[in-house]
């Protein structure tokens, strides 16, 4: 984000100088003393007010950071009181003391309470448009970032809806089964009508809508059968599937449908090899074991599996891992511990 | 056999006549109904002997109940139907065959098989399933992670949802905050509309949670929740109307 102006070490160096003149000026006009301007213009009495002007400068803008961090979009003007007062008061402390100061060591006599009042008048009026400037930047910055910070929450909403969207329609596979259809209709009615129930199966599940977070492996098995179907109907796919699961274990909806399309579609697709999948399970995972050559480029398996990653992150201290050796691959889906019997 | 088809789409019909005839050439589809009322009417003035009747649950003109409800069926019915998973829990529980949509040879198959077991339609049973579909299905329970283990927080528990980038969080009525693995669009369609409004795109609120309505600038609404919370609701300018309509009980 943009640094704004007053908090840009130039502003603050130069800020207190053409105060600091600007004050040394107008205490000159009030003592009736503007000729001395002619014959001595820099001299300790400038530097000390350039040096009031700073500490001033920086402890108006302390004092802003500070306090009016709890300052809501339901603005209200007494939210202001405490830091104003806070940063005049300040501001008067440091002018006497530092007058004082000046006056005892550089004159030796202290001030009278009329110069004092002077001093302290301009100063306060400068603190006045230091508390204003700065307010202003420090509310225009904290409603921009609040806005920026409310934009990309908006923006990573919509693209997370997005994701789930494309998901669930799943375009490749749908267009894939609409060829299918289109060859199938010609060569083999029966067989197109087949791929149209089991299309129909597969995206009633995904589609439908998610009442369940869970649901038994078994249960999806059912629909992971008729993908499977589906991509057996598809060229050059030659898939086989095989449970040896007994247990009742549960999966975050839709695991095993994703997985296993993501190893279809990550493999390299042969007329000759069969891409067999072997479900087994142990104590805490659920182990995909197959055989095949991967795609030289293919981001699909490590796209799905950082997808379902972020859904069993919410259940699970375990995430889902793909570990390769040559042409072996194994996927360990973490089991789901469930609180006593909660389905 | 003689069967009659009580199904409004005509595709349906033809698919479940050229299954039915694949199974056993022999079987004759007598009749084939479109509404319900040509459904009762035919079933009234039956001059031939049917054997089966395969009906579907959602006819253009309403429920197929209200054919059992007008007419004394002696007949073994196979329910056809395209709703989800829970009205399917409904017709499993009942014992009452079905046969879920889109037809595939096999479960017609199989449900053929047993159709000579199948015993006289029982109104109440049927009635009752009937009803459970007519009932609009609502999430009762979330799945959250506590400790090393999943439990459920009841819906009534649930405050507050909300989402922060790609994160859902839910607030339950204690405070407790956990993450949810769904996003607010999804949400939005499954919890109960008279119990929970969506007061801005990111955030649902329960009616129980809310405390205060506080009429903020730029013509919106700031909730302050019977629960401290982080974030400042806002009810945002266009929900406004929709919001006070529901507090008032008419959503």
């Amino acid at each position: 984000m943009i640094k704004s102006i007053v908090n840009q070490a130039l502003f603050r160096i130069l800020s207190p100088i053409i105060i600091g003149l600007l004050a040394y000026i107008l205490l000159l006009l009030f003592n009736n003393q503007l000729d001395q301007l002619q014959s001595e213009f820099i001299n300790l009495e400038l530097f000390i007010f350039i040096v009031l002007a700073l500490l001033i400068q920086e402890s108006t803008r302390f004092v802003i950071r500070k306090r009016t961090n709890k300052i809501s979009e339901s603005f209200a003007a007494k939210q202001l009181i405490s830091p104003l007062a806070t940063s005049l008061m300040i501001a008067v402390t440091i002018t006497t003391m530092t007058i004082t100061f000046y006056f005892k060591i550089r004159l030796g006599y202290a001030p009278e309470y009329g110069e004092l009042i002077h001093f302290n008048i301009i100063f306060l009026l400068f603190t006045l448009v230091y508390f204003s400037l700065y307010l202003s930047f420090f509310l225009l910055e904290k409603d921009y970032s609040h806005s920026m910070k409310s934009e990309l929450c908006k923006k990573q909403e919509i693209e997370s809806d997005f994701i789930q969207y494309k998901n669930g329609i799943n375009p490749t596979l749908l267009f894939e089964c609409f060829e299918s259809l289109i060859v199938l209709t010609h060569k083999n009615v029966e067989q197109a009508d087949e791929l149209l129930d089991n299309m129909a199966q597969v995206y009633r599940y995904i589609l439908s809508p998610k009442y369940e977070e869970v649901i038994s492996l078994q249960e999806e098995w059912n629909y992971v059968t008729q993908l499977v179907d589906l991509f057996k109907s598809l060229p050059y796919r030659k898939v086989e599937v095989k449970l040896n699961v007994i247990e009742d274990i549960y999966i975050v909806k839709g695991t095993m449908l994703t997985i296993i399309e993501a190893i279809i579609r990550s493999v390299i697709a042969s007329e000759n090899q069969m891409t067999s999948i072997l479900v087994t399970s142990d104590n805490a995972n659920i182990l995909l074991d197959y055989n095949a050559v991967s795609k030289l480029q293919d981001q699909v398996m490590t796209n799905n599996i950082d997808i379902l990653n972020s859904s069993y992150r919410v259940y699970s201290d375990q995430i889902i891992m793909n570990t390769t050796k040559g042409h072996m691959h194994q996927i360990r889906i973490p089991i789901l511990q469930l609180q006593n019997q909660i389905l | 056999m003689n069967v009659i088809i009580i199904e409004d789409e005509l595709p349906a019909i033809k698919k479940l006549t050229d299954y039915l005839h694949k199974y056993d050439a022999s079987i004759k589809i007598i009749h084939t109904c479109e509404s319900i009322e040509i459904a009762v009417r035919t079933l009234l003035n039956l001059e031939k002997p049917v054997d089966l009747i395969f009906m579907d649950i959602q006819l253009s003109d309403g429920l197929s109940f209200e054919i059992i409800e007008q007419v004394d069926i002696d007949n073994p019915i196979i329910f056809t139907t395209a709703y989800d998973e829970y009205a399917i829990d409904a017709f499993k529980l009942n014992s009452i065959d079905y046969i879920l949509k889109p037809i595939s040879y096999t479960a017609l198959s199989s449900s053929l098989k047993k159709y000579k077991r199948l015993s006289k339609p029982q109104t109440n049973i049927i009635k009752s399933a009937f009803h459970k579909i007519r009932e609009k299905r609502y999430k009762d329970r979330f799945l959250v992670k506590l400790g090393n283990k999943i439990n459920t927080i009841p819906i009534n528990e649930v405050a507050l949802i909300y989402a922060e980038g790609r994160t859902v969080y839910l607030i339950t009525s204690h405070g407790q905050k956990f993450i949810i693995d769904y996003k607010i669009e999804q949400l939005s369609e499954i919890l109960d509309p008279s119990i929970f409004n969506r007061i801005n795109r990111s955030s649902i609120i329960h009616i129980k949670a809310i405390k205060e309505i506080i009429v903020y600038s730029n013509s919106r609404l700031r909730i302050d929740t019977i629960i401290s919370i982080e974030k400042e609701l806002i009810v945002s300018r266009e929900k406004v109307n929709d919001f006070k309509t529901w507090l008032e009980g008419d959503l």
